[in-house]
């Protein structure tokens, strides 16, 4: 556009120039042939006529030229007419004072009205939700620590300072119906920098909106199944893990029973089985509880002030059994002073995939150990998973983290663990990795540290 | 009893009060009852004493319940009788004739049941 007008502008000085230019040598040529008094009617026609084919000819070229800009221009604006209108986002101009000025058939198709309906005759504010103006006027208020009216000028305030203004919104159609928005709303000023009014462009969010919740679902579907997939690797240790407390307890009911009727021992055998009956049943509800713990769906937990050895423990009291049955040996070193700001089921997701990977990994190496080590680094608490594996290949350690990738045989895994565990980790805003310099496969996760004394939230 | 007072009893678990729990069952039914935390242990105890009866657990560190039942058969003897006691079955009835395993408890146990099991081999 801008430089179409410079064009124009040019042709048009152009046009005067010439135009000035043959006056002024008609006017010297009559003032030369009167100071020689050379009043000859030939040869004045004559000096007429080749002047005037002169500035014919000029100005022909220059009519000529300003056409072709003119059409330029018309196309230009048909173009600019179409790549409007067919555009799906709804495209609204208003005046300073903000009356409709443009409603494109975006906008018609959006918001049901005729364009003819809104130019001229009404403010953008009629399409939006008045509580939501409200609340807008109060934030930019407090924003740009001035009183803004809720009305036309929340929606330009921040435009009109040449501040990008970006916001979702609720549109509401002739019909009533209401859908979401992103509005992006410009200020268009003219050459002088004069303020000509404002376009607000609105994308419709209904459909992104479904989708987005969509994702959100499966995204939490996705995390409860990996996690119910390392609780069923973990079941059959975890019965065992049971029934030997069970068994320890109905045994010795048993012989309790079998002591006091047939009149053997005295009160403080009785009192000691007793005992050992409530420790061990302690030691059962201690294994059902992170179990439910575990279950439960942890998506909307709060972060809690939590003690990563406890976290640890818990998830071990969970996987101590398959690993024992694995004949896989357990070595933990924890630092009971450190503490991370943590959903505690989720760190214990991470933990018990780990584990499950490794046991998975190292199921032929005849000395079968893992080694869980937490320590701090400068800022961070690291948890540390090693196993006696001697490492990942580096073709497969460069997809590990990619969801779906898995080496476990079908049905064993869901290739969705390390991925879920990164994610995981990161929302809790640290950092996952596969330790690539490590002699035995490792993999270790840093959390950031929080003080030892800061009591829980919850 | 004074015939079942020489019967050798060897209980094996890695769980400490599981194993107390079933010495203490058996305590009046054999002469000397002894203890192992695993397999390997047991099949130590096995090879010096006489032992009568073993029961074991299935899962275990160091030297589980399988590695010791195959152990148990390079003796080539009759004795020690075989007994299993598992939280979680993972032994099939392929498996337990193999071993030569007269039976598997399924843990909790019938405490009776598991005596009159064990006494009916003696």
């Amino acid at each position: 556009m801008k430089s179409v007008k410079m064009k124009l502008r040019r042709t048009f000085s152009a046009l005067l120039l010439r135009f000035a230019g043959t006056i002024f040598l008609l006017v010297l040529t009559k003032i030369i042939l009167a100071h020689y008094k050379l009043k000859n009617l030939h040869t004045d026609f004559f000096v007429y006529l080749t002047f005037s084919f002169i500035a014919l000819f000029l100005t022909f070229r220059l009519y000529k030229k300003l056409s072709n800009i003119i059409n330029e221009l018309h196309e230009k604006s048909l173009w600019l007419d179409a790549l409007l209108d067919s555009s799906n986002y709804s495209v609204i101009s208003a005046t300073p004072n903000g009356i409709i000025s443009t409603f494109n058939a975006g906008a018609e198709k959006l918001l049901g009205y005729k364009s003819s309906e809104v130019i001229g005759k009404v403010t953008p504010a009629i399409l939006h939700d008045l509580n939501e103006v409200v609340e807008r006027s109060k934030v930019l208020s407090k924003e740009l620590g001035k009183n803004i009216e809720p009305g036309f000028d929340v929606f330009v305030e921040k435009a009109k300072s040449g501040i990008p203004d970006m916001n979702e919104w609720t549109y509401i159609r002739k019909n009533g119906e209401r859908f979401p928005v992103r509005l992006c709303v410009t200020a268009i000023r003219d050459s002088n920098n004069e303020l000509m009014g404002f376009v607000g462009i609105a994308e419709d969010l209904t459909e992104y909106k479904k989708l987005s919740a969509t994702v959100d679902t499966q995204k939490a579907n996705m995390l409860n199944s990996a996690k119910f997939s390392i609780l069923g690797e973990m079941a059959g240790g975890i019965a065992h893990e049971i029934n030997t407390p069970l068994a320890i307890i109905s045994g010795k009911a048993s012989v309790l029973i079998e002591r006091i009727s047939s009149e053997k021992g005295n009160a403080d055998e009785y009192i000691d089985h007793l005992e050992k009956i409530k420790t061990t049943a302690n030691r059962i509800a201690k294994i059902v509880k992170g179990l439910r713990l575990f279950s439960r769906n942890s998506e909307k937990d709060p972060f809690n002030h939590t003690s990563l050895n406890q976290i640890i423990e818990s998830s071990m009291d969970l996987c101590r059994e398959k690993l024992k049955q694995q004949g896989i040996k357990l070595n933990i070193s924890v630092d009971n002073s450190i503490f991370v700001n943590a959903r505690a089921v989720e760190i214990s997701q991470v933990i018990m995939n780990l584990i499950g990977n490794s046991i998975d990994a190292i199921q032929n190496i005849p000395e079968k150990w893992i080694d869980i080590e937490v320590f701090r680094t400068e800022k961070f608490a690291r948890v540390q998973v090693t196993d006696c594996g001697d490492g990942i290949p580096h073709d497969v350690a460069a997809k590990i983290m990619t969801p779906f990738f898995t080496t476990k045989e079908i049905g064993k895994g869901t290739g969705l663990g390390l991925s879920i565990s990164k994610g995981i980790i990161e929302s809790h805003g640290g950092k996952f990795n596969y330790d690539k310099n490590s002699k035995h496969t490792r993999f270790y996760f840093d959390l950031p540290l929080v003080e030892a004394e800061k009591k829980s939230v919850a | 009893m004074s015939l079942q007072n020489t019967k050798k009893l060897l209980v094996v678990d890695d769980d400490e009060l599981m194993r107390e729990v079933i010495c203490d069952i058996f305590s009046d039914k054999f002469g000397k009852i002894f203890q192992a935390e695993n397999g390997k242990i047991a099949f130590e105890i096995v090879k010096k004493e006489n032992i009568d009866i073993v029961m074991s657990d299935v899962r275990m560190p160091d030297g589980d319940g399988i590695e010791l039942a195959k152990n148990l058969l390079t003796l080539g003897t009759t004795r020690p009788k075989l007994f299993m006691c598992s939280g979680f079955n993972d032994l099939n009835p392929e498996m337990i004739s193999q071993l030569k395993i007269i039976k598997v408890f399924e843990k909790p146990f019938d405490d009776k049941d598991m005596i009159q099991s064990v006494l009916a081999t003696l």
